[in-house]
Order: structure tokens, then C-alpha cells, then sequence
């Protein structure tokens, strides 16, 4: 199931909400999510609000999007969090490497 | 009187067939006729013989009837006129008998008039004749003007109301015989006049069956002027001259006319009466049948909507609500469930319209508010998924104006979503007024998208401020005197009344007395969710009814061979069973997943799939991981992958152990890693994140053996 996502309005940000569950099932979806964005954009931000279930498949996926909007110059928001996954970024430094927002 | 009286008489008419029809009037007669063709011949006649009386037609050409009067009587004082008029006469009788003439016929007429007058001339000239002064003679003529005109003008007036009426007017002798017979009976009856005076009335516009009946009725009436029927106005049935029977009301009365009794009856055809009637009926007993329909798909629809739209079987204490629906089935809703811990969300809404369309909309609402909250969903997302499925399925014109509120037991705070109603009140306990919360979305089910901009209304809450949600149906119930009931009224009840915990028993009561006996015109709703914050999580979730109970302490065994290994949610089901056992489980469902998956995962994709993680290491590869991982997965035939969980639950700490074992080759685990990854490594987190979650992960056998336990 295509996973929402929506362009501001003046074009420079992306936002890919996470559903439910974010795990290797939700490899294709969220590819799709940002496929064709990649030089749209400046930044980016994906919404966990309403994501409980995580595992490191997902972690994987969001290196690799990492990594196609240029690595360490790519600018990735990870927002609304639950306490929970927020744990489990930190436990793999993950605030490191994105920038975490409640 | 010696003498017979014949007169000479002089007919006068420009139309050869009347004046033909004229002449044939006198052949029984012992008048003497002569025929003129205009006023010219005639007289000319007149000087070479004398006459007693000149009939003649008004309409002439050349000379018309009147001029010939006038010349006439200037050479013939002693003459008689007589006109005859036709319906475009355009004189009145004052104008004709000043002009001279004696008296006027109007066509049609029938012999018998003629001939009445024609003798009253006759009489005349007797009269005459015995008094010979002509002083005298003029003056019985004026008098005789006098009176006829009289006659005429009531013979006028009875002519024009036989004429015009609408029923037929019949008049029969006591012999049985129609006397009379006006226009409106030819119309109804279809005989024309002359077809049927001196008939037998029965024989005529009685059906058959009835003549025996008839007769009798007669001979009655006959003797003594009464009869059932006499004086009354009944109804009767009719025979037309096609034969054909029809509806009738008949009003008879009797008179006297020289000792012998007449009867006089008016006929009225009701056919069309009696067919509204008769179609009215029917109308009716459809409307009957129609009615008793809706009733009972009513009841029934009303079955299926009591069990579709569940009840709220957990609602806390701090939170009160308060329904009326016009009918069993209601537009509007209240509903709250728990989203994730520490979350409720409620909702108060109020379709357009009420009974059965505006209730209709309540089934998908609820349903969709009910499973995205036990899922987790936050509101905002629930709102979205009930905007589109009304956007979809309600009509233009319907909508849903609903109010939504998540509301956080932990942090005491209220995130507030709303739609279309009215207002929502937030007032602490001394009843002042914190916030206005107005409207600022269309209802639901109106735009296709629910607005980017939309966002919650945050209101930190202290212990006792109650969040006030209602419809406006609340708000514009009505009293006897048609006032409503009001906003302000609604306000001013919430801050005046000082006593915090029966506040919303009063202002049911107040609305209740308000109304009165005024009939409920409009669904409303209104609820109140107090902020308690002596309530917390625990014992909110202790009330809550668990959808599968098993013991504290349990086992779970199964074995996955591959076409299970296939199904998507396989973990996800997993997680739900484990958390579903306890509350102190429920808790811990994102790292229970979280251990679970990976492990699985693991079991799967090395065991199993044999696939190589290396390729894990780049983006190309992880896409070709991705991709190999579902081929293998489809084509596969063999191989199990064993679970065994054991789940230790204690007040708030529990335990759960893990066994996977797989049929697979197993791996190297020596070198699987205890340190922390790289940073930007792809593989290898997976292992790291369970074992930073759990007491001890251990590998054994071929590799193909995993055992973690994880405590809280």
C-alpha cells in the first residue's frame, strides 16, 4: 500500500509518513515514496507518527535513502517518534546521522 | 264568442326553410296563412287584404322586423305584430314593444307556444270587437303589453336558468310523462328535446332493473304526492340513450298543476364524483401499505444498527455523554476508544439530517474509528480515513460536522480537532471559561483532503477543567414558545452552576425541562470529559475488557514450513497474540517486535533463503537483496522454522524467552559482532539492536539455534 507522502508548497520538502509498521515489508512502498524527489528537493521529513513497529530493515532503508540524497550533505528530518523507536535510533546513534524532531 | 276564431295571418321571414317550417305550424289550423319573403312583399300584401296578425323575423335584410313594425303600424294601427327573435337578437323586448309590436317569441320555440299566442290574439280581437272604441282597445293593449312582458320577462328568466344549469332539469306529468326537458338533460342523457317529451319518463332514463321499483313508486305518488325518493336527494343510477348506465344523484320534489300531481327532478351525473372516490381509495390503502413497509424495514434497519455501531463498553468515569435521537436510529455519534497507552480518543459528531440517511453514515465511521484506534493510529490519521470514506460514499449535501480530541492521561493535555461544530467549551471548576474552541475545517466528508494546515488545538488541562463537546441540535432545541435554547443560555449554565461533578447532570435536566413538550425536532449529543489527574494509565487500562484472556504464565510452540513463511504479517499477528495476553505485556510490544523480527528475520533470510548479506552492504545491493529475497521466497519448498516462546508475567515485569531454531546450514557466528557496528554499515545492526534490548542472546548448534531473552 503506497505509503502518503506530500511536497510543501513551495516545493522544497518532502514529507513520507510511516504507517504502521516499518520493516522489510515496507521496502518497495517507501522507495516509491521518494522515487523522482531525489533533485526536487532540499530536505526531507518522515513522519513516524503513527509507526509502532520498527525493526533494522528499516534502518537500512533509511541509510540507503540517506545515501541517495547525498550522504552526509542530505538533510532528513525523522519527526514524532515514539518513545520506544526514538530508543532504538538511539541505541544505533541514528541521531548522528539524522536529525531527530518530536 | 259566435264566431270561430280564425284569423288572417301574415308570416314574414327572409329564410326559406323557417318560414316554410311556419306555415306547416297552422296546417291543422283554421288560420289563414299567407308568406312573405321580406318586408317589402310584405307589405304590399298587407295594402291588398286585411290582416289580424303579422309574424315575423327580426333579421332581415334590407328591411328587418322592427322597420316593418314601424311602417306596419303607421298604415295599419289596428295590426298585430308578433316577432320572432333568434340568439343574436341584440333588442330587448322594452325596445320591440315600444316599437309597436305586441309580444316576441325567441327561437327555438314550439308550435304550441305559436299557436298560444296566435289564440291570445285571437281572444284579443274579441275583446276588441265588443268594445269598439280603439281608446279602449289601446289601452287593453298596453295592459296586455304590460302583462305579457311581465310573463316574458319571467318566461326569460326561467328559460335562462333551464338553460344554464349544469344538471338536467326534467318535469313529468302524472300520467308518467316527461313534461319537460332541459339543455343539461340532453347533454347528460343524450336524447334531444324533442325525442323524448310526452315519453315515458321511467322508460327512458331508468335502467331495467329498476322499473318494477319505479312503479310502484308512481302509483304512490300519484295518489298522494310523496314518495321515498320525494323531497330528498338520493343516489340513483342512470341509462343513457347509448344504453349505457351511470352514477346519479337525483333531487324530487312533487307539485300541483290543476289537481293532478307533476314531478320536478333535478339529475346530477357523479360518475366523476364517484371516481375520485373510488381513486382516492386506492390511494389511500396504497399510502396504508406503503407506511407499513417503511415501518418494517425501520425495525429492521434499526436491528442492524444496534449492532453495528457497538456501544461503549469502557467509559471512564471522568467522561459523561448524553444522547437523544428523534428516532431509535440516530445521526449523531459518540464514540471513544484508547489509541496507544495513556491515549483516548473521542469523538462527537452529528450527521446532517436525522433518522435513517443521517444514522447510515455512524456504520463507517465507527467502524473505522474503532479499528484505526486499536491499532495505534493518531487521530489526525483516523480523521483523515473517516473524511475520505465520507467524501466517498455520503452524497453531495450530507456531511459529518464532528468533533475529535486525543487526550493524554499522562501529561494531562488535550490535542482538539473540529470540524464543523458549533463550539467547544473548556471551562475549569470554578466554571471559568478557558478556551473557545471554534471551528476552522469544513464537517467531514466535504473535501477530498482533509486541509494540510488543519491542526490540533493544544489545551493544557488542570485537575477538574472540563472539555465540553456538543452538537447543534443542543443548542436549537426548541421550546413551546418556539425559542432555542441557545449558546449563551449553554455558557451561562456552565459557569454559573458551582458544583463541578453534578454540572452535567444539570444541564441534561435544563435542556430536558426546556424543551418540555415540544417535540424533539433534531438528533443531539453532548459530552463532558473531565481531566482527573488522579487517574493514570494503570488503572484507566485496568478497566479496560481484554478481547482474549490467557494465563500470566504461558508457552507458545508452532512451527512455520513455507507457505506460512510467505504470509506478510506473520510477526505482526505474533506480537499482537503476546500483547494481548496482559497489560504489562502490551507495553513492551515495540521491543517484543522488534527482537522477534530480527530474529525471524534472520532464521529466514540466512537459514532458510540462504541469502548473502554481504549485498546488504550498498544501495544497489540492497535493492537486489530485496528482489532475490522474494523470488527465493516464492519458489520455496522446503524447510521449517521452529518458535518456541515462553512469556513470564509479574505485576509490571515480565519475561519472555525466545527459541528459533531453523533447518538451515546454520553460519558462522563466532565472528558475528559484540561491538557496535559502523556507523554507516548496513548489516549487522539488526543483531546488535537485540542484543542491546536483551539479558542474553545466545547461538547455538550450526548456527542455526537462536536463543534471547529479553526482560522489563
Amino acid at each position: 500500500m503506497a505509503l502518503k507522502n506530500e511536497i510543501s508548497a513551495d516545493g522544497n520538502t518532502l514529507t513520507v509518513f510511516i504507517g504502521i509498521r516499518f520493516d522489510i515489508t515496507t521496502y518497495s512502498d517507501f522507495g516509491e515514496a521518494y522515487k523522482g524527489k531525489i533533485d526536487a528537493v532540499s530536505s526531507i521529513f518522515i513522519d513516524m507518527t503513527d509507526c509502532i513497529y520498527v525493526d533494522s530493515s528499516a534502518l537500512g532503508m533509511l541509510l540507503i535513502m540517506r545515501e541517495r540524497f547525498g550522504g552526509d550533505n542530505a538533510n532528513i528530518f525523522i519527526t514524532n517518534m515514539s518513545p520506544n523507536v526514538t530508543k532504538i535510533f538511539l541505541t544505533a546513534n541514528f541521531d548522528k546521522l539524522f536529525k531527530i524532531k518530536s | 264568442m259566435i264566431e270561430a276564431s280564425s284569423l288572417h295571418i301574415l308570416i314574414v321571414d327572409d329564410d326559406m326553410p323557417s318560414l316554410n317550417t311556419l306555415q306547416r305550424f297552422f296546417h291543422k289550423t283554421d288560420h289563414l296563412v299567407t308568406v312573405a319573403n321580406n318586408g317589402a312583399e310584405a307589405l304590399t300584401i298587407l295594402k291588398k287584404s286585411p290582416f289580424d296578425l303579422v309574424i315575423s323575423d327580426i333579421n332581415m335584410p334590407e328591411m328587418d322586423g322592427i322597420q316593418l313594425v314601424q311602417e306596419g303600424l303607421s298604415n295599419f294601427p289596428s295590426l298585430y305584430f308578433v316577432l320572432i327573435t333568434g340568439e343574436s337578437c341584440i333588442h330587448s323586448f322594452e325596445e320591440l314593444t315600444r316599437a309597436g309590436a305586441l309580444t316576441c317569441l325567441a327561437k327555438p320555440f314550439r308550435r304550441s307556444e305559436l299557436l298560444e299566442i296566435v289564440d291570445w290574439v285571437a281572444s284579443l280581437k274579441r275583446d276588441c270587437k265588443l268594445n269598439p272604441a280603439e281608446s279602449i282597445a289601446s289601452t287593453d293593449r298596453k295592459q296586455a303589453v304590460r302583462n305579457e312582458k311581465s310573463l316574458w320577462n319571467r318566461d326569460q328568466r326561467f328559460q335562462a336558468i333551464m338553460n344554464s344549469a349544469i344538471d338536467a332539469i326534467i318535469l313529468m306529468d302524472s300520467r308518467g310523462n316527461i313534461t319537460f326537458w332541459n339543455p343539461a338533460a340532453e347533454v347528460i342523457f343524450g336524447y334531444k328535446m324533442h325525442e323524448v317529451i310526452g315519453k315515458d319518463l321511467h322508460s327512458v332514463i331508468v335502467p331495467r332493473k329498476y322499473h318494477k321499483q319505479a312503479e310502484i313508486g308512481l302509483m304512490e305518488f300519484v295518489k298522494s304526492g310523496r314518495g321515498i325518493s320525494i323531497g330528498k336527494t338520493t343516489e340513483v343510477v342512470g341509462l343513457r340513450k347509448d344504453q349505457t348506465e351511470f352514477p346519479a344523484e337525483l333531487s324530487l320534489s312533487g307539485f300541483k298543476n290543476q289537481d293532478t300531481w307533476h314531478a320536478a327532478g333535478i339529475i346530477r351525473d357523479i360518475s366523476d364524483r364517484k371516481q375520485n372516490e373510488k381513486t382516492l381509495l386506492a390511494a389511500h390503502s396504497e399510502l396504508e401499505r406503503l407506511y407499513q413497509r417503511l415501518n418494517q424495514e425501520y425495525e429492521i434497519a434499526e436491528k442492524v444498527f444496534g449492532k453495528v455501531v457497538r456501544k461503549n463498553e469502557k467509559v471512564e468515569q471522568n467522561i459523561k455523554y448524553f444522547l437523544s435521537a428523534v428516532n431509535a436510529a440516530g445521526g449523531d455519534l459518540f464514540l471513544t476508544a484508547s489509541g496507544v497507552p495513556g491515549l483516548r480518543h473521542i469523538l462527537l459528531g452529528d450527521f446532517t439530517g436525522h433518522g435513517l440517511s443521517a444514522a447510515l453514515g455512524a456504520i463507517p465511521v465507527t467502524s473505522i474509528f474503532y479499528t484505526m484506534a486499536e491499532k495505534g493510529y493518531s487521530l489526525k490519521n483516523i480523521a483523515r480515513e473517516i473524511n475520505s470514506r465520507l467524501k466517498a460514499v455520503l452524497p453531495t449535501g450530507l456531511y459529518f460536522c464532528a468533533c475529535m480530541v486525543e487526550w493524554n492521561y499522562t501529561h494531562h493535555i488535550a490535542r482538539v480537532l473540529n470540524f464543523g461544530l458549533p463550539v467547544v467549551i473548556v471551562v475549569n471548576s470554578s466554571g471559568v471559561v478557558k478556551n473557545h474552541i471554534h471551528s476552522q475545517h469544513p464537517p467531514l466528508g466535504i473535501l477530498p483532503e482533509i486541509d494540510r494546515e488543519f491542526h490540533y488545538v493544544e489545551v493544557s488541562l488542570e485537575h477538574d477543567d472540563c472539555i465540553y463537546l456538543f452538537t447543534d441540535g443542543i443548542i436549537e432545541t426548541q421550546n413551546t414558545a418556539g425559542e432555542q435554547f441557545g449558546l449563551e443560555r449553554l455558557e451561562q449554565l456552565l459557569t454559573k452552576f458551582q458544583v463541578p461533578e453534578q454540572r452535567f447532570d444539570y444541564i441534561c435536566r435544563s435542556i430536558n425541562e426546556f424543551r418540555g413538550d415540544t417535540p424533539q425536532l433534531d438528533d443531539m449529543a453532548i459530552a463532558e470529559i473531565k481531566c482527573d489527574t488522579t487517574l493514570n494509565d494503570h488503572s484507566l487500562e485496568g478497566k479496560e475488557s481484554v478481547s482474549y484472556y490467557l494465563p500470566a504464565i504461558l508457552n507458545l510452540s508452532f512451527t512455520l514450513h513455507p507457505d506460512a513463511m510467505r504470509t506478510n504479517n506473520f510477526i505482526e499477528d505474533l506480537t499482537d497474540l503476546l500483547i494481548g495476553t496482559h497489560i504489562a505485556v502490551r507495553k513492551q510490544k515495540q521491543n517484543i517486535f522488534l527482537i522477534l523480527s530480527e530474529l525471524y528475520s534472520n532464521a529466514l533470510e540466512h537459514g532458510i533463503l540462504q541469502m548473502d548479506t554481504t549485498l546488504k552492504n550498498e544501495p544497489i545491493g540492497f535493492e537486489k537483496y530485496f528482489i532475490t529475497r522474494g523470488e527465493k521466497l516464492a519458489a520455496l519448498s522446503t524447510g521449517w522454522i521452529k518458535i518456541d516462546m515462553e512469556l513470564f508475567v509479574q505485576n509490571t515485569n515480565g519475561r519472555v524467552v525466545l527459541h528459533i531454531e531453523d533447518s538451515g546450514r546454520g553460519f558462522d557466528y563466532q565472528g558475528v559482532q559484540k561491538t557496535q557496528p559502523d556507523l554507516n554499515a548496513l548489516r549487522g545492526r539488526g543483531v546488535y539492536l537485540v542484543r542491546s534490548l536483551c539479558k542474553e542472546v545466545a547461538i547455538e548448534g550450526a548456527g542455526n539455534k537462536v536463543t534471547a531473552i529479553f526482560e522489563w
